[in-house]
């Protein structure tokens, strides 16, 4: 009998440890954590290298790889710096085209204290959390210098700071217009809104025509349904919204606004992708459209023939005859290092965030690619007309605002997508949409 | 019989290899998990002591329980669902009917295909504007039957679990092999007694064949309780997390940065897993004691 329950228990024991290993962070961080001894070997010898005047390796996981549209004049960028301190600066890129798996690749590296030379990350609440590991490069001094510090847009670089301090930098700098299809607007005999109730207006005249009139989605982060939502937010609550929290009025208001326009979309909207979405109006299925600016190069190149020319972008619309003609901007890119305790590698990352910073070099990395950044270029430099057009109405908004993802904490953004599947089914109303995102904020 | 000091020594040895691995990669991590489930830690900064404050916050968070409840629906319907149609078609192919070869092949090719391409696959069916379902269902004349499938509370979960239920494959060719090794003179037997084929496999076959029905069963329930890429693939838990599930749970707490909340909800698992592979050996082993 004895045998038969050792037999039993060792029995659950193996087929439970294969769900065990599902959930085993702590597995994944000792794993992690012996390859980080190599890891740390070798940068022990890199070190080795750069103290006997040898040329010092900088590690990059880098997401502009591919097919992203700055792929091509990054790496470029980076193949210029690595020519011009030919040995004595090496940046080595390691290609990550999965941006979820690249997150979870910097995270588990920084809590093994493993944190590669140089990273990108998204959002402030990363930088923040991972500079409370303490195992980030304090880059304060080096943007503060003059030769770094004009090389920024005014107040960009301070907005990075963490209790004063910078353990990064923006760099990608998101601009978010709403794109219209003109040809489809015509068509239907809508005019381009400049408010809400405009907008519904063109909705049922486009909807009357046969297209999709807006398009949403609620998959992975919901990312273009939360443009929406963060442009209602905006104009319900103005240039402030997010100073109060999520118990300002605004965020119910829009709810309700986002809410509505899910009447005005595709069938398949819940659960939709930004593949579908962005299928909806490259091929004329929709008639509006809201993205950041680097989806221009994608607008030109994958869209149908004259869907660019056609394009209009506008910034916001007015809620209730206020807040119109705002612009919604995020910073996409930060970027970010590990601190070094070898001075010379300390020097090299900093030799290389200044190249990366040129502004000369910057634009034309905006004109390769269609997006936008927090250096300072000049903007009557760019070639791509509707990128130039947005960044003169960016000039000319009454107000500025970040995004809603950008703009809560990690949790509030992850529980988006599901609460707005819930109010857009009817689950939930606006105000529990907004109290459920609260929950989500512990 | 009696075993020897040596041959008692000469088997410790054998399995010691096994034995450390098993405790350093699977009963450790367990262990480890157990612990750091009482942590709140946010897998960066110094973990703090909580107590039961983790799982006292899952239960009282509906998506987790409704987790649980998705797992174990599908844990179910594997077991009485998938593994009696493997039975079924294992019983059937046994008898090596013309085309057996082929339709073994057939049924054991999900297995091999990637599952992020048969979710790519179920996903053009069950699209609502360009899908397969939808627009046959128009050609014809039930377009009142048309829907966004997966997008609907209604459907999603039931979509999902009929993609799942595709995967038989791997449970026929077990009992395929089980049945290999009856003794065909059971089959004679019965057959100059006058049994029908349905009796020689309700009467010979599937009692013959029980431990590896409940081997199938234990690995469906196993499968379908750490179910995650299905899910993660084709609705990532939605509409509403209609069909999260507690790995996909598990994993939004670590995108989350709750490392503490996913190791409880790992916890979970195990022992949830832990039950229902006793239940189903208790199940099979009941008759017999």
């Amino acid at each position: 009998m004895k045998k038969r329950y050792l037999a039993l228990g060792l029995a659950v024991a193996m087929a439970v440890s294969s769900i065990a290993a599902c959930g085993s962070s702590g597995s994944t961080k000792d794993t992690a954590a012996a390859g980080g001894e190599t890891q740390a070997a070798a940068q022990g010898e890199t070190q080795a290298a750069a103290s006997s005047g040898g040329e010092i390796e900088l590690s990059f996981p880098c997401i502009w790889v591919g097919s992203d549209s700055k792929a091509a004049v990054f790496g470029q960028m980076v193949e210029g710096f690595n020519t011009e301190y030919a040995g004595k600066y090496k940046v080595v890129i390691e290609e990550q085209t999965d941006y979820d798996l690249y997150r979870d690749k910097i995270r588990t590296q920084i809590s093994t204290g493993d944190a590669p030379d140089i990273f990108t990350l998204d959002n402030m609440a990363d930088l923040t959390l991972f500079a409370s590991s303490g195992k980030l490069m304090d880059l304060t001094e080096f943007l503060a210098s003059d030769e770094m510090a004009s090389k920024f847009i005014d107040g960009k670089v301070d907005a990075a700071k963490i209790d004063g301090v910078n353990y990064g930098f923006p760099y990608e700098d998101a601009v978010i217009p709403i794109m219209y299809n003109k040809k489809l607007m015509d068509a239907a005999g809508a005019e381009i809104p400049t408010s809400y109730d405009e907008l519904f207006d063109a909705c049922e005249k486009l909807k009357a025509s046969g297209v999709f009139p807006t398009t949403q989605m609620t998959a992975n982060n919901a990312w273009t349904s939360m443009l929406w939502y963060s442009y209602a937010v905006a104009a319900c609550g103005g240039p402030d919204a997010y100073k109060n929290g999520l118990d300002d009025p605004a965020f119910v208001k829009a709810a309700e606004i986002i809410k509505k326009m899910f009447d005005y979309t595709s069938s398949d909207a819940v659960g939709a992708d930004a593949t579908v979405v962005n299928g909806h109006f490259f091929n004329e299925r929709a008639a509006i459209y809201t993205n950041g600016a680097w989806i221009l190069g994608r607008i030109k190149s994958e869209g149908v023939e004259g869907l660019y020319d056609n394009l209009v972008v506008q910034p916001g619309l007015s809620y209730e005859g206020k807040n119109g003609n705002a612009y919604v901007n995020q910073v996409q890119a930060y970027f970010a290092a590990a601190k070094q305790d070898d001075p010379a590698k300390q020097e090299a990352v900093e030799a290389f965030f200044s190249y990366i910073c040129d502004p000369d070099k910057v634009l034309e990395l905006a004109n390769s690619s269609g997006s936008l950044f927090a250096i300072a270029i000049d903007s009557t430099k760019l070639e791509n007309p509707v990128q130039a057009e947005i960044v003169k109405q960016a000039n000319e908004a009454d107000f500025m605002i970040g995004h809603f993802q950008g703009s809560v904490s990690t949790p509030v953004a992850n529980a988006f997508p599901a609460a707005l599947e819930a109010l857009v089914l009817g689950d939930i109303t606006p105000e529990e949409f907004v109290e459920e995102l609260k929950a989500a904020d512990k | 019989m009696k075993v020897n000091r040596e041959a008692k020594i000469g088997i410790v040895l054998f399995l010691l290899p096994a034995m450390i691995l098993f405790i350093a990669f699977f009963l450790f991590p367990i262990f480890y998990v157990g612990v750091m489930s009482l942590f709140d830690w946010n897998g960066i900064s110094e973990a703090t002591f909580i107590g039961l404050g983790n799982y006292k916050e899952i239960f009282a968070d509906r998506v987790f329980r409704r987790s649980i409840r998705n797992n174990v629906i599908w844990a179910l319907a594997a077991c009485f669902l998938q593994v009696p149609m493997a039975l079924i078609m294992a019983m059937i192919l046994s008898k090596k009917p013309r085309g057996w070869k082929f339709f073994r092949t057939v049924y054991f090719f999900p297995q091999v295909i990637s599952g992020i391409a048969i979710a790519a696959m179920w996903s053009a069916v069950f699209n609502s504007e360009f899908g397969v379902l939808n627009g046959l269902l128009k050609l014809i004349g039930l377009e009142k039957y048309t829907r966004n499938w997966l997008g609907d509370p209604k459907t999603a979960f039931i979509c999902v679990l009929v993609y799942g239920l595709f995967y038989i494959g791997y449970y026929m060719v077990i009992m395929m092999a089980g049945i290999t090794g009856i003794d065909p003179e059971y089959y004679e037997a019965a057959e100059i007694d006058g049994a029908s084929r349905i009796q020689q496999d309700l009467h010979i076959t599937i009692p013959l064949i029980k431990y590896s029905i409940m081997t199938c069963m234990t690995l469906a329930a196993v499968f379908g309780l750490r179910t995650f890429e299905q899910i993660f693939f084709l609705t990532n838990g939605g509409p509403a997390n209609r069909t999260s599930v507690v790995v996909l749970y598990l994993y939004n707490q670590m995108n989350n940065n709750d490392y503490g909340g996913a190791n409880a909800s790992s916890v979970c698992l195990i022992i949830v897993g832990a039950l229902v592979i006793v239940s189903i050996r208790k199940l099979f082993t009941l008759k017999k004691d």
